[in-house]
């Protein structure tokens, strides 16, 4: 993926932390054609790496990941001073309400449940980075 | 956005399908007891997953069984449950659903939810469903952890082995003429385990492209119902050894000549029910078909009980001194003899004769009068490694398979074993102009079946291993010989076929005893 050498264009940074490769590309496809560079993994403890080194001006968490879930990415990134105030989006599956519940709990500013449209990630994505 | 979504639909289902891999083989590790300690929780990330992406590229079925599977998985990852083997047994045939849903050949899915649902909300599925669909769904998924891949890129792979070999052996030559025996240690390590991995990897190479004989009986079964029933005779087929493995092209030629054979079993060699019951012998006729390995070779044989070869044809076949399965596939032999009951198993047999011959194998047919016919059929196991003896003639490097060497042997002009076996110059059979092999030169006993031959050569070279190419489109009128070989030293070697050796009437006969 993309998103390294942000030196001299400037784009903002999502970090992606998704298992799910096709969720991944989707995910990517859309938020590098509206302007932003992409770092993407698909484990919960290099995106907790990935995080804390890039400090990426926004996150995109899958909750259920092996290795480290995204409630527990989000709980970690909480904790630290250098990534406390990135803004934070879980992506759920339709009918994991009480991970949402834990989610907001660990301190997640969002959540778009799959499926769901890429106007519908876009926009969340420009509410919570307000560009 | 059209294009983006079959770019992703594209990548779902590769995704997916390995995703179906590891499910599979994670079921199958809890069937068989050699499960991880995660294994539910691995298995309900893996459906988890499949389904986000499923929702996403709007593949519904697929999404439905991913999430009707994840739902039982959960189940049991929230109450620590082991897998019970009906819940196995239910998840992989929903796995076997979900991967046809993939590939867009399912069918509908509401049986398959309906017993995903039975295992989720009971905790186990009731014991009817184990009988009905458990043994199903496993034998189906049995098939499920094999990977389907190319024949050509499987034989891509074992001619890259063979290739490797060669050039395995030439660095062996560079390096013992570069280096003094004995002066790397290390090296020589390192090339004794080289030489053994290589030697594991072609065995696997090979193996993948060996399959079992039952896997041509299908459309055998059906034939021979099919004859007997519009001949109006009775016929039982009995298969032994069915598990016997060979390569898949041998197989291809296989099954082609045993519908030969075996039709003409139904059709001369069983009579009819009541010309049984006349001559003593059970209504019903018996056909069986026995495989076996055999040093280096897999054995057909294809045995009637019916009334077998005319006496007459027997008798013709001594007096000629050649063999039943000469006489039987010499052209026109049927009108000559005129034995009309045999026409078809002549011509038949001709043709099996010949595929067996291009493969490198060989056909003999014994039969007693009255009492049935045996056709049997060797083939190599594989044809694209074939251990050879290297000869040399005329300054040339031929190769005879080492399965059909009897022995090789110094001659002094003095040789003693009756008179019986022909002497052929090898010369004469390449079509080479040469003077005869100077005295004390090797001759190669070759055996084909019953019949033997004397080949005499200039020097014995050695035995090798070779990759046999197919020279078919070059040499088609020439049917002495199986293929040609690269040697290690980069010379050519064409391989003879044995039965070009020991298959003809030879005018020279063997000295006889002193």
């Amino acid at each position: 993926m993309t998103g390294l050498d942000y030196g001299d264009t400037e784009r903002p940074v999502i970090l992606v932390a998704e298992d799910s490769h096709t969720v991944q590309a989707m995910v990517s496809s859309r938020l590098e054609r509206s302007g932003y560079d992409v770092l993407a993994t698909d484990n919960g403890s290099d995106a907790l790496r990935l995080a804390q080194e890039r400090r990426p001006a926004l996150v995109i968490l899958d909750v259920e990941m092996p290795g480290m879930t995204g409630v527990e990415v989000t709980r970690m990134l909480r904790a630290e001073n250098g990534t406390r105030d990135i803004p934070i989006i879980l992506l759920t599956a339709f009918g994991e309400e009480t991970d949402v519940a834990a989610g907001y709990a660990a301190g997640a500013n969002d959540y778009i449940t799959k499926p769901f449209s890429p106007q519908e990630l876009q926009s969340r994505v420009l509410s919570l980075l307000g560009t | 956005v059209t294009d983006d979504g079959a770019v992703f639909l594209g990548i779902f289902r590769a995704e997916a399908s390995e995703r179906l891999d590891a499910i599979v083989e994670a079921l199958i590790s809890v069937e068989d007891g050699s499960a991880d300690e995660d294994v539910v929780g691995s298995l309900f990330r893996q459906t988890h997953t499949i389904k986000g992406g499923a929702s996403l590229v709007g593949l519904d079925d697929v999404r439905r069984l991913a999430h009707a599977m994840e739902h039982v998985l959960h189940d049991l990852r929230a109450t620590g449950s082991p897998v019970s083997p009906p819940t196995t047994a239910t998840l992989l045939r929903a796995a076997d659903a979900l991967r046809e849903h993939l590939d867009g050949t399912g069918q509908p899915i509401d049986e398959v939810l309906a017993e995903l649902a039975a295992a989720g909300s009971h905790g186990e599925a009731p014991e009817t469903l184990v009988l009905l669909n458990g043994q199903k769904g496993v034998a189906q998924t049995a098939s499920r952890s094999t990977v389907r891949v190319a024949a050509a890129k499987v034989d891509r792979i074992v001619e890259l082995v063979g290739e490797t070999g060669l050039h395995r052996q030439r660095l062996d030559r560079a390096l013992a003429e570069d280096l003094p025996a004995g002066a790397s240690p290390a090296l020589a390590e390192e090339l004794e385990s080289g030489r053994r991995l290589l030697e594991q990897l072609r065995r696997v190479s090979l193996d993948m492209r060996m399959l079992p004989v039952s896997s041509i009986l299908g459309p055998l079964r059906r034939a021979v119902r099919d004859l007997a029933q519009s001949a109006g005779k009775e016929v039982d087929l009995t298969v032994s050894g069915a598990e016997t493995e060979l390569d898949r092209a041998l197989l291809d030629e296989l099954s082609e000549s045993l519908v030969h054979v075996v039709r003409n079993a139904v059709d001369h060699g069983i009579e009819s029910p009541d010309e049984r019951e006349a001559a003593g012998k059970p209504r019903r006729g018996l056909i069986e078909i026995r495989a076996e390995p055999r040093s280096g070779l897999v054995e057909v044989a294809v045995r009637d009980d019916g009334r077998g070869v005319a006496a007459a044809v027997v008798a013709t076949a001594s007096r000629e001194q050649s063999s039943l399965a000469e006489v039987l596939t010499q052209p026109g032999f049927s009108t000559a003899s005129g034995v009309t009951e045999l026409s078809g198993r002549g011509v038949g047999l001709d043709a099996v004769r010949r595929s067996m011959q291009s493969i490198g194998g060989h056909l003999t047919v014994a039969s007693e009068s009255g009492n049935g016919t045996e056709v049997r059929l060797s083939l190599p196991l594989t044809l694209a490694l074939l251990d050879v003896l290297l000869v040399e003639r005329c300054g040339d490097v031929y190769g005879v398979p080492l399965a059909n060497v009897v022995e090789a042997i110094a001659t002094d002009g003095m040789l003693t074993n009756g008179g019986r076996i022909p002497l052929v110059d090898l010369a004469d059979v390449i079509g080479a102009q040469a003077p005869p092999p100077p005295a004390g030169a090797p001759v190669l006993v070759v055996q084909v079946g019953d019949a033997r031959a004397a080949v005499s050569c200039d020097r014995l070279v050695g035995e090798d291993e070779i990759v046999l190419k197919s020279l078919r489109p070059m040499l088609q009128g020439l049917r002495c010989y199986l293929g040609a070989a690269i040697l290690g030293d980069g010379r050519i070697a064409l391989v003879l076929d044995p039965s070009s050796l020991t298959g003809r009437p030879w005018p020279q006969a063997y000295p006889s005893s002193p």
